[in-house]
């Protein structure tokens, strides 16, 4: 993990910038270790990484993320295998969440109108769904990112992870922005 | 208590033993902002903390992500230079009032000095440098617009800077070179403020901010008010809206704050001085006395996005009243500096691995200073009865800036960016314009100077960033100059960071940055004492430095040693002959000018800097924040030590928070060696001004009944109220004078705020 240096990958426009994908995947590595469910797992994880090929943003977020994951080796201690899975409608993401076995699900960019059907067509599945953008949490993904005064932070929509039956650490939640 | 041990030691480290650190270092990395507590219910479902992970997802939540050294989003700690991080939680938890007051409280190896009353003032230095030349050599960029003047290069950080302070998100400071990415005056520390986005706090927001200051004696401490002595008085209101919606089937914000600020100061005491240099109007031809100012300094920042597109504009006015130049205590001596600036940028994406930035800019800038002079001595000939001096510089600008940055692999380890600066100027300048101070005329045979000066700039600039191996990153690049102003120059950098393990990082940079003679400087003239300097090149820096960076969970500290070589700093000289007879001729200089008094600039200073600085954060226990920074420099001419600059400085800072977004107890000192003080005048000997401690003090809560409203009280004391410089002292034509240095004029004040949020 020492390598991942986060080169300069944004525009120049500080204000546009988010949590850098490659710090995303260093503090989801450590993020699914406080999921109960995750924590006593320990076979190979598959992530579906979801994009939309009309956002060139959502592209080049997938490519950044299937690099750092492959790059990172494993989440939780456990080995990751990341596909992409390019969006059109909710069911055709419940029927690839069931062919590829996905543990966790990262939306990229360009999703947000889509997120609440996405949260509808997975439940029940199980999985964790991450956001790359911080708006898409509240939304109804269960976890992302957004930077505070140019620090990062984690969300966690508390809502949708009940309701997943997933269960995070009480000590991990201070350090996050909780949604209930 | 071990940690805890640990940090009151190293926090009393840095205010005990100043003399065992070095200058400029980067950035601490704060705890992450206090989150919403979970339920009870959550916190007994999971009582299986794991520490140590969670100490290594807190270490990864304290590291900021930065923009400005490499125009782009990265950690702190690949970033290719130094860069410290303030935050507005920092800002209203130790009673910030300007940006000036958070790089001296809170910055790492930044001098600043409260300097206002001494032409032109506010000073601003970095890496073992500080000129007094309204921080000419800092890149001061509001959201990337440049917030130096183009027609001086001049920006000030205090209340004149136009930057309402709740505006802001936080700041960057770049230690060091940044002209490879920002070309010039990015010499010594390229500051980059952020404001806050819709997201951040929407609605309505409001602050109103009392202050009061007691007058001061001679010896600058607080007194009584009495005969010829008030209580000063500072006030402050601010207005915000903040709103994101949709428009035209895009997402759009707009953003808006104002802030209105006044000072009608307290009285200071200055030493009465006989007239000689000093002018005064008092019969007696005294200087000195109580003096008092008075401040006004209006702003605005607003920012509407739609889309891709952000149009951004920054208005301001700053005056203030001069009591310690020309006539002593004279209303009449002001400072005024108006800007408006507009910035409509655009950022896309070409495709997944191409992202392409736009800027549009322009802007107007206003400066003009006045003072009265009773001695001729001071005034163009035929003015028996005194003079008024006027300076004035107005400059416009604008400009078309793009950037293309290319990642080719999306793993951030091969990125290319390129762009380049095409920027038109303008400028109007009157450098010393002086009429009759009876009767308001000019003069009947001296030649006022005016200057109009039309130039252009051009810059191409390049970065590539590589990642051959996974604990190593190397960041090089260079920036090309052409201005018209001065010719052409290459502002290269290169720097590799090494993370052998996590949470370390071993950063080792050369760099070199520059900057330019402005048309100001080339084109000033003043018929009693200056003679125009058309030539001028520019000034260049180079640095070399090295850096280790240390993070664990509840801390952070940096260590930084570098040494920097300046080369052909503007500075005055004696104008030769043939000079003075060209200016004569010219009618620059008044025909009555003795070529012993006239000055002109010119390349002449080398300077060398070896330096070092040590800062650390520290979070010993939840709520508990230990901060500070110690930083060391030598800098020379010609072997001698140069004046404004000590050997050693620093501050140091405690917060508590009571609860998570609850009530805050903090105190910040900043404190400075002795130095040698500046003088405008040729002393007999070059005089030490002493040390300096200034504490401030500040509680914040939020008030219980009443959600969104908040409260701050301050208060704040400076030990030694004497400024590094010199009004009077020892000199050829009175070798007998008085040293006086020229006071703080508050050593004590406090205030009180509220602020308000609405989020309807």
């Amino acid at each position: 993990m020492a390598g991942l240096l986060g080169a300069p990958t944004g525009p120049v426009a500080a204000d546009e910038v988010s949590v850098p994908i490659e710090l995303q995947v260093a503090l989801l590595e450590r993020i699914v270790r406080y999921e109960r469910t995750f924590a006593a797992e320990t076979t190979p994880v598959s992530v579906l990484v979801v994009s939309r090929a009309s956002s060139a943003e959502s592209l080049r977020v997938t490519g950044q993320l299937v690099a750092g994951l492959q790059h990172a080796g494993s989440l939780g201690g456990r080995t990751v295998a990341a596909t992409t899975f390019s969006f059109t409608n909710a069911a055709g993401l419940r029927a690839e969440v069931g062919r590829t076995h996905a543990r966790i699900v990262y939306l990229t960019a360009g999703l947000g109108d889509e997120v609440g059907r996405i949260r509808t067509a997975l439940a029940g599945a199980g999985v964790i769904t991450v956001a790359a953008v911080g708006a898409d949490v509240d939304r109804g993904a269960v976890v992302g990112f957004e930077l505070v005064s140019s620090r990062p932070r984690i969300i966690v929509n508390l809502t949708v992870a009940r309701a997943e039956q997933l269960q995070f650490n009480g000590q991990f939640l201070r350090l996050a922005r909780v949604i209930e | 208590m071990g940690r805890i041990a640990i940090a009151i030691a190293l926090a009393l480290l840095g205010i005990a033993t100043p003399a065992l650190a070095q200058d400029t270092a980067p950035s601490p990395s704060p705890a992450p902002a206090p989150a919403p507590a979970p339920s009870p219910e959550t916190d007994e479902q999971f009582a299986d903390e794991d520490a140590v992970d969670l100490e290594g997802l807190s270490s990864l939540l304290g590291e900021s992500v930065v923009t400005t050294a490499s125009r782009g989003a990265e950690r702190a700690s690949a970033a290719p230079a130094s860069v410290l991080t303030i935050t507005a939680d920092d800002i209203r938890t130790y009673g910030i009032r300007t940006v000036e007051e958070a790089l001296e409280l809170l910055g790492v190896g930044i001098q600043t000095t409260r300097v206002r009353d001494y032409l032109q003032g506010g000073d601003l230095g970095a890496q073992g440098l500080m000129l007094h030349d309204v921080g000419r050599h800092v890149l001061v960029l509001l959201d990337g617009q440049v917030m130096n003047a183009q027609d001086t290069g001049a920006v000030q950080v205090h209340e004149g800077l136009g930057v309402p302070m709740e505006a802001i998100d936080h700041i960057e400071v770049v230690l060091g070179a940044g002209s490879v990415m920002y070309g010039s005056n990015a010499m010594l520390a390229v500051v980059h403020i952020f404001t806050r986005r819709a997201g951040d706090d929407p609605g309505i927001h409001a602050t109103a901010e009392l202050g009061l200051a007691p007058p001061q004696g001679e010896d600058g401490q607080p007194t009584t008010p009495g005969t010829g002595d008030r209580v000063g008085l500072r006030y402050r209101f601010g207005l915000g809206f903040a709103r994101a919606f949709q428009l035209l089937g895009s997402d759009a914000e707009l953003t808006i704050r104002t802030e209105w600020l006044e000072e009608i100061s307290n009285s200071y005491r200055v030493p009465v001085l006989p007239g000689g240099t000093l002018q005064s109007t008092a019969p007696d031809g005294t200087f000195g006395g109580p003096a008092e100012h008075s401040l006004q300094a209006p702003s605005l920042v607003a920012a509407l996005r739609v889309g891709d597109f952000r149009l951004s504009v920054q208005a301001s006015h700053y005056a203030r009243t001069m009591p310690l130049v020309g006539t002593f205590d004279d209303p009449r001596a002001q400072e005024e500096r108006n800007f408006l600036r507009v910035d409509l940028r655009h950022s896309t994406l070409l495709d997944a691995h191409v992202s392409l930035t736009t800027r549009l800019y322009a802007g107007l800038s206003d400066w003009s200073e006045r003072s009265y002079w009773t001695s001729p001595v001071w005034c163009v000939p035929g003015q028996i009865d005194g003079c008024s001096y006027n300076g004035r510089s107005r400059g416009r600008y604008a400009g078309l800036e793009q950037q293309l940055a290319i990642d080719w692999n999306l793993d951030g380890a091969l990125v290319t960016t390129v762009g380049y600066d095409v920027r038109g100027r303008d400028a109007t300048l009157r450098s010393a314009d002086y009429f009759d101070r009876l009767t308001g005329a000019a003069p009947a045979t001296t030649h006022l100077p005016y200057a109009h000066v039309v130039s252009a700039l051009g810059a191409i600039f390049a970065q590539q960033v590589w990642q051959p191996i996974e604990w190593l990153t190397i960041n090089g690049g260079a920036r090309l100059d052409i201005d018209s102003l001065f010719g052409a120059h290459v502002s290269p950098r290169l720097a590799a960071m090494f993370l052998p393990v996590d949470g370390t990082t071993i950063r080792l940079a050369y760099s070199e940055a520059f900057r330019a003679p402005t048309a100001y400087e080339l084109n000033e003239v003043d018929p009693t004492y200056r003679a125009r300097a058309p030539g001028l090149s520019a000034e260049v820096a180079r640095t070399g430095e090295l850096e280790w960076q240390q993070r664990i969970a509840w801390a952070s500290f940096s260590l930084r040693g570098f040494v920097s070589f300046y080369e052909g700093f503007i500075d005055t000289r004696a104008v030769t002959d043939a000079e003075f007879q060209a200016a004569r001729a010219a009618g620059d200089i008044a025909p009555t000018a003795d070529v012993a008094n006239i000055i002109r600039w010119d390349n002449l200073s080398t300077l060398r800097t070896i330096g070092g600085s040590l800062s650390f954060t520290l979070h010993p226990t939840e709520g508990l924040t230990l901060g500070g920074s110690l930083a060391i420099t030598d800098t020379r001419r010609n072997e001698q030590l140069i004046a404004l600059v000590p050997l050693w400085m620093g501050n140091a800072r405690i917060a508590y928070a009571f609860a998570p977004n609850g009530a805050t107890i903090a105190l910040a000192t900043a404190f400075t060696g002795r130095r040698i003080a500046y003088a405008d005048f040729d002393t007999l000997q070059r005089f030490e001004a002493s040390e300096q401690l200034d504490l401030r003090a500040t509680f914040t809560s939020p008030l219980d009944g009443i959600p969104g409203l908040r409260l701050r009280v301050a208060f704040s004391y400076s030990v030694n109220p004497m400024m590094p410089y010199l009004l009077e002292g020892p000199n050829a034509d009175s070798p007998s004078a008085r040293l006086t240095f020229t006071p703080t004029p508050s050593t004590l004040f406090g205030f009180l705020g509220l602020q308000y949020d609405l989020d309807p």
